[in-house]
């Protein structure tokens, strides 16, 4: 039987939310993704847009009453990266049983969701409240989840005193992921990054860049570092994401065009020219969802 | 002789819980809590911080005639304070900003603003905070001036932790916000001291204690902004959440003649809250309430009844 392996970006944003008409091609949720395999479902950090899986989840859970099952991997414990995890619907059922990834230790990630849902600022009392089962483990070597093979790369960030993750996810059907959320653009990182990535087939990257240089995009993977780790990796395909709130789709769009503008150029003039014009770039796009075939080549579907 | 302007009320961001943002929703909006009341007066009135604060953010950006704002806020919940750290006139030293808040249990506004930019949480360090910035508490049922000119006065509400309703007198117009109010009825009492009153007087008294109290503060405003989260058949009530009937009820009650209806579930569709408007004009037609759905982006200009 066909494997199906399908990627669903569910929230593109860094740092807030920003619902609007102008970025109905991209959207406006703070960051998530989703991966699902038919057997297991993983997301990648829980900004707000995983709540939109909540919502569906818990209108098939009152359906079927199916226990829910997943696992999340959390890059770090910025608010846009878990904000969403308190409203997750599926976090209050008992039935329900969430795993954890991340390369923190598990105190250092549960004093960030128990900040997330502090009773201060939310109507729960920290995770101990969630009614569902939870474990946090944290992930210093490769290790599967159903058939996906997970590793993580820690990485050191300004802005956090405990480590940040890099994912890198593999599947028997072919799919061979690297996922950078949120990454240091000096040069030694985005080496180190490239080399835990070399031979990824997929890359999706953190494009953080804001249309005036603003102080929330410092020390963030912009879209050109984004296109060089993507050839750095030998990636096919990139997938930008985590976009700064204030990029609309035409904005994002320019971006877009400029970069495959600078590969076309750099096709042109390097030795290796023909093998980079084989990098696929594309928007990350909360609208979309994208078939992760065998071959790991990707084929959206409207 | 020129007309001064009318007092304008603008809705940023209508929805309760958590900014979403789908398709079948950005008719009314993704964005949570914010409201602006625009008296034409040389500062910025608003209400709330949630993500709909980033239309005022954007729209004032650097612009030398928009130096101070004046931001009341309702609660702490998420909804309602998430995108203030991201204010840009917060970092901006030419700015003077202005923030009315309760305490919370033995906790200040100010204590709390702190950690919403603690380390690990937020990629800008509470240093870098630059404008002016000055903490104003509001206690409950005692009225101030904002810039010597407008009144305020407060309400605490039936919402979790300490939630304060606002009324504002203007010279056109009156209006009140309450953003986030749970009905007593079942025994239902969630916020900070009223368990502890409770005990003391009875549910059933403190409930007609409630109910009186917020139809006088209430009564005879022009415009209320109040909470219709949910619908007669999905209300949580415990979730500290009203619905149209109730809000009706109460506007019938206080004589209330405009009622913008506020904080829309975050899962509910366009049509859905179009829906809800509709069922809530069926009952308001009886007692003469004209009934507005807020949609994020709105205009309204403020006039007495």
């Amino acid at each position: 039987m066909a494997t199906r392996v399908s990627l669903k970006f569910l929230g593109v944003r860094m740092i807030h939310s920003s619902p609007s008409r102008h970025n109905q091609t991209t959207g406006g949720n703070t960051s998530c993704l989703m991966l699902d395999d038919g057997q297991d479902i993983i997301f990648i950090n829980a900004g707000f847009g995983i709540n939109l899986a909540g919502d569906q989840m818990f209108g098939e859970f009152s359906k079927t009453k199916a226990p829910v099952n997943c696992t999340l991997l959390l890059s770090d414990f910025l608010w846009d990266s878990m904000l969403g995890l308190p409203f997750f619907t599926p976090i209050h059922f008992k039935s329900t049983s969430l795993k954890i990834l991340t390369v923190a230790s598990p105190a250092e990630a549960k004093a960030g969701l128990d900040d997330a849902a502090s009773n201060l600022f939310s109507p729960f009392n920290g995770t101990d409240g969630f009614r569902s089962k939870i474990s946090i483990e944290q992930t210093t070597s490769k290790r599967m989840i159903g058939k996906w093979t997970i590793s993580a790369l820690p990485i050191q960030h300004p802005l956090a005193s405990y480590p940040i993750a890099v994912w890198r996810l593999s599947h028997p059907s072919g799919v061979d992921l690297g996922v950078v959320m949120l990454a240091n653009n000096d040069n030694e990182t985005l080496a180190n990054v490239a080399r835990f990535l070399s031979g990824a087939k997929t890359l999706i990257c953190a494009a953080s860049s804001s249309p005036n240089n603003d102080r929330w995009d410092q020390n963030r993977t912009s879209f050109q570092d984004a296109l060089t780790l993507a050839l750095a990796s030998n990636s096919r395909e990139l997938y930008l994401t985590q976009f700064h709130p204030e990029m609309d789709d035409l904005r994002l769009q320019q971006k877009l065009l400029g970069l495959q503008e600078a590969l076309e150029q750099l096709g042109a003039t390097s030795p290796e020219g023909l093998m980079k014009k084989t990098l696929a770039i594309n928007l990350a796009s909360e609208v979309e969802e994208i078939v992760l075939a065998k071959s790991a080549s990707i084929k959206k579907t409207g | 002789m020129k007309r001064k302007p009318p007092c304008l009320l603008r809705f940023h961001g209508v929805r309760g819980s958590r900014p979403t943002h789908q398709i079948e929703l950005l008719g009314f909006g993704g964005n949570t809590t914010c409201i602006e009341i625009d008296t034409g007066l040389d500062f910025i009135l608003a209400i709330d911080g949630g993500s709909g604060l980033q239309h005022i953010s954007q729209r004032l950006g650097n612009h030398p005639n928009h130096r101070k704002i004046h931001l009341l806020i309702t609660h702490t919940h998420w909804d309602h304070v998430l995108f203030l750290p991201f204010l840009k006139q917060l970092h901006n030293p030419d700015c003077e900003i202005h923030i009315h808040a309760p305490d919370v249990g033995t906790q200040s506004f100010s204590e709390l603003f702190n950690l919403l930019f603690k380390h690990g949480r937020l990629p800008v360090p509470r240093d870098r905070v630059k404008s002016k910035l000055v903490f104003h508490r509001v206690q409950p049922g005692v009225d101030f001036l904002i810039e010597g000119k407008i009144k305020v006065s407060s309400i605490q509400v039936n919402h979790q932790h300490i939630t304060l309703g606002y009324k504002f007198g203007l010279p056109e117009a009156s209006i009140a916000v309450i953003t986030d109010a749970a009905t007593m009825a079942l025994g239902n009492i969630l916020g900070q001291g009223m368990q502890e009153r409770a005990a003391l007087i009875g549910k059933k008294s403190l409930e007609a204690e409630y109910n009186n109290q917020l139809k006088q503060f209430l009564h005879g405003v022009d415009n209320l902004v109040f909470d219709t989260h949910f619908n007669a058949q999905n209300l949580k009530s415990d979730w500290g959440h009203a619905t149209p009937e109730i809000a009706l009820e109460l506007c019938a009650k206080a004589k209330i003649k405009r009622l913008f209806m506020f904080h829309h579930a975050p899962e509910d569709s366009d049509r859905r809250v179009a829906m809800k408007q509709i069922y809530a004009r069926n009952i308001a037609l009886k007692h003469g309430i004209e009934v507005i759905n807020a949609r994020e982006e709105d205009e309204w200009p403020l006039a007495s009844a």
